[in-house]
């Protein structure tokens, strides 16, 4: 009984996690079709820069918290600007360019800090028992921003001027710029978005568990799933879709041991895909 | 203008590449010194840095102590120690690559490394060319140091010899824990090593009990395992075998968080420090690891000296791995017994001996049912725990010898 709990309550924590941290990717790459692969290195970045911030500053974390997400965002409109703009539709480059942030942010990190092991301060301290559920006031934290972020994005996309225009271009890129729409403003405006949400997860999660200079290719994966298996145009398939991954990874390791859980998981996304390739609630996209 | 402008990016490229060669070669060796050039295979990027780049650090300590002290002696001349390092990227190919480098660019004849599971990819190169090589950490997943590397010595630490001492400790302070549940990576070594805990823990009074739960390499959140090992209500305690600081830190904190109190012994070499710093100090009551503190007063000489110069240079919160200069010294110890600078005497030397002197002390070279070959040198071992907020030596644990 008390496995059950534990894994129901490490289900909803999970899935939130996932959420988090696929979010600014999946706005990134559901909204303008720009596969950010650097998304995993920019979440370690925002979970250093928060712990900078944190204990060099001496900034208080909730404020170190927005102050990074606002500074990893201006570094996504720096992406956005000389990395991503120029190479949009152009499916190589942009992993190419990819792979190089990834390339350059980890090893700056890791000469940096890569001998040490970092985490942030926790956001919440102590435990909340209800019955035979056991689960930390942090992780629960993590669990209701990320369900905030949600609301607040899936509000945003569907409810404002700049998501409406969004959607434009994710349906119809040079459609939308005939309308009237200034893609490169939107654009912009995704990637800072995108970004500093990947800087939030950093924060959250490295306060949770650890950082480290390639914690973020381990959520890489993870968002990648994610956002394929929410599709292409869709943010709030993403909630669907973490649920998913957050059973998936929650209860495979209770019921099968070792890395075999891990295999099985990614094989019954694939058997997912082949069912319903454009995701639970996207569009087929051309790259 | 494109022809040009290929042509200033090839010059400039060209000059840069030239420059760099020339920064990268090493320096003129001054007349009359002899050295010995030791080569070294460690992941210093890629995600073993935490562990790997500690450790060349350390040796490189080690090597200025050997030096500072006249080098090594071998029929009356003396030799310099110079490491030569090459990065593997903490990858396979990385590996074999630094392999490659060392035995047929650089022509060393001892090297230090890699580790664990990485070490067979540097034994089908450095066997076969008769290199010497001492690794600096053993899972025991084959071809690390087992019959088929007659050429590879297991110099600095592994999984039997932290779980010799972590039983022991066990057993000693916790009398009362019949019934363990077992916790490792997913790398290959459960194969090897549940047996030889089984083995170990039963000669101790000890059982495992439920299944081994074991978790893939790359996990990062391990609540869904912290759940499981939880749910084997009948053990008395978990013991973890192998691992690093971020897997023995997440799941101590899980554990906790699900109300789970039962002592936890890491048979891993991890820094109660640095697990403090993920789980919060009250998560560590009853938490222990095979670990280093600077300013153990029981600290053997030659291992004090090194930690504290990297205390001095780098900090009190740094990693002490400190396997390759264990490694260093042995290849000191042996070469100056052999009095002979080749790999082989050296090899068939320390083969012959039942004891080596070690930067912890003389320590016992054994293995040989174990391990099918008798080319491991057995350390006392150091118990970390968590006292008053301080992280404290709980004792050092002979290891006796190793069948």
């Amino acid at each position: 009984m008390a496995l059950v709990v534990a894994t129901v309550t490490n289900l909803l924590i999970l899935s939130s996690m996932y959420i988090v941290v696929a979010l600014g990717f999946a706005f990134l790459f559901n909204m303008l079709g720009i596969p950010n692969f650097a998304h995993g290195a920019i979440y370690m970045l925002g979970g250093y820069i928060g712990l900078a911030l944190i204990s060099a500053v001496g900034i208080n974390q909730w404020v170190a918290l927005i102050l990074t997400a606002v500074v990893v965002g201006a570094f996504g409109l720096f992406l956005e600007r000389f990395c991503f703009r120029p190479f949009v539709g152009d499916f190589n480059r942009i992993v190419m360019i990819c792979v190089a942030v990834i390339v350059i942010l980890q090893t700056g990190v890791n000469i940096i800090a890569g001998t040490q092991i970092l985490s942030l301060p926790p956001f919440a301290l102590g435990i909340l028992k209800v019955g035979p559920a056991s689960v930390s006031y942090e992780r629960i934290v993590t669990f209701a921003i990320g369900a905030v972020l949600l609301g607040i994005i899936i509000w945003f996309v569907n409810r404002t001027k700049w998501g409406k225009q969004m959607q434009a271009i994710s349906q119809d890129r040079l459609g939308a710029s005939l309308q009237g729409i200034n893609v490169h403003r939107v654009s912009a405006l995704a990637s800072f978005i995108g970004c500093a949400l990947a800087a939030i997860a950093g924060c959250l999660i490295g306060a949770y568990l650890n950082l480290g200079p390639f914690m973020g290719d381990f959520m890489l994966v993870k968002v990648l799933i994610l956002a394929i298996l929410a599709g292409a145009g869709s943010i709030s398939g993403i909630f669907i879709a973490g649920l998913i991954l957050g059973t998936l990874d929650s209860a495979l390791p209770v019921l099968i041991s070792g890395a075999a859980g891990d295999a099985i998981a990614v094989g019954i996304v694939v058997v997912l895909m082949l069912i319903r390739p454009q995701g639970f609630f996207g569009h087929e996209v051309e790259m | 203008m494109k022809k040009k402008s290929l042509l200033i990016c090839s010059v400039g490229l060209v000059i840069i590449l030239a420059a760099l060669s020339v920064i990268g070669c090493p320096a003129t060796q001054p007349a009359g010194e002899k050295t010995l050039r030791v080569g070294m295979i460690l992941g210093i990027t890629g995600f073993f840095t935490v562990r790997e780049v500690p450790d060349m650090n350390q040796a490189q300590f080690a090597a200025d102590i050997i030096n500072e002290q006249g080098g090594i002696s071998v029929n009356g001349d003396k030799y310099k120690v110079e490491l030569v390092v090459v990065d593997t990227k903490s990858t396979m190919d990385g590996v074999t690559a630094a392999a490659n480098k060392l035995v047929f660019d650089e022509k060393v004849k001892f090297i230090i490394g890699p580790t664990a599971f990485f070490a067979a990819a540097a034994g089908s190169i450095c066997d076969p060319n008769e290199v010497l090589r001492f690794i600096t950490w053993c899972v025991n997943t084959p071809g690390e140091v087992d019959a088929s590397t007659p050429y590879a010595f297991l110099g600095g630490n592994g999984s039997v010899m932290t779980s010799v001492a972590a039983i022991k400790y066990l057993k000693a302070t916790y009398p009362d824990v019949k019934k363990v549940s077992f916790f490792s990576p997913d790398d290959g070594s459960p194969a090897v090593m549940v047996p030889i805990d089984t083995k170990l823990l039963a000669a101790e009074g000890i059982s495992l009990v439920g299944d081994p739960v074991l978790y893939p390499n790359e996990t990062q959140e391990f609540s869904a395992f912290a759940a499981k090992l939880n749910a084997i209500e009948e053990a008395d305690a978990v013991f973890m075998q192998n691992g690093l600081v971020p897997h023995i830190g997440a799941t101590v904190k899980s554990l906790r968080e699900l109300g789970n109190y039962k002592p936890y012994i890491g048979s891993l070499p991890a820094r109660i420090s640095q697990i403090e710093t993920i789980t919060g100090e009250e998560a560590l009551k009853d938490v222990a690891t095979i670990a280093l503190t600077p300013g153990d007063p029981d600290m053997p000489p030659v291992a004090k000296e090194i930690i504290d110069r990297v205390v001095a240079k780098y900090g009190a919160d740094y990693q002490l791995e400190m396997t390759a200069p264990n490694c260093l010294w042995i290849i000191k110890e042996g070469i100056e017994a052999a009095q002979s600078l080749d790999p082989t005497v050296v090899k068939e030397k320390l083969e012959s001996m039942d004891e080596v002197e070690t930067i912890w002390g003389p320590a016992k070279i054994c293995g040989e049912q174990t391990f099918g070959i008798k080319h491991v040198v057995a350390s006392p071992q150091s118990v970390q725990i968590l006292k008053n907020g301080v992280e404290t030596t709980a004792g050092w644990i002979d290891l006796g010898y190793i069948p």
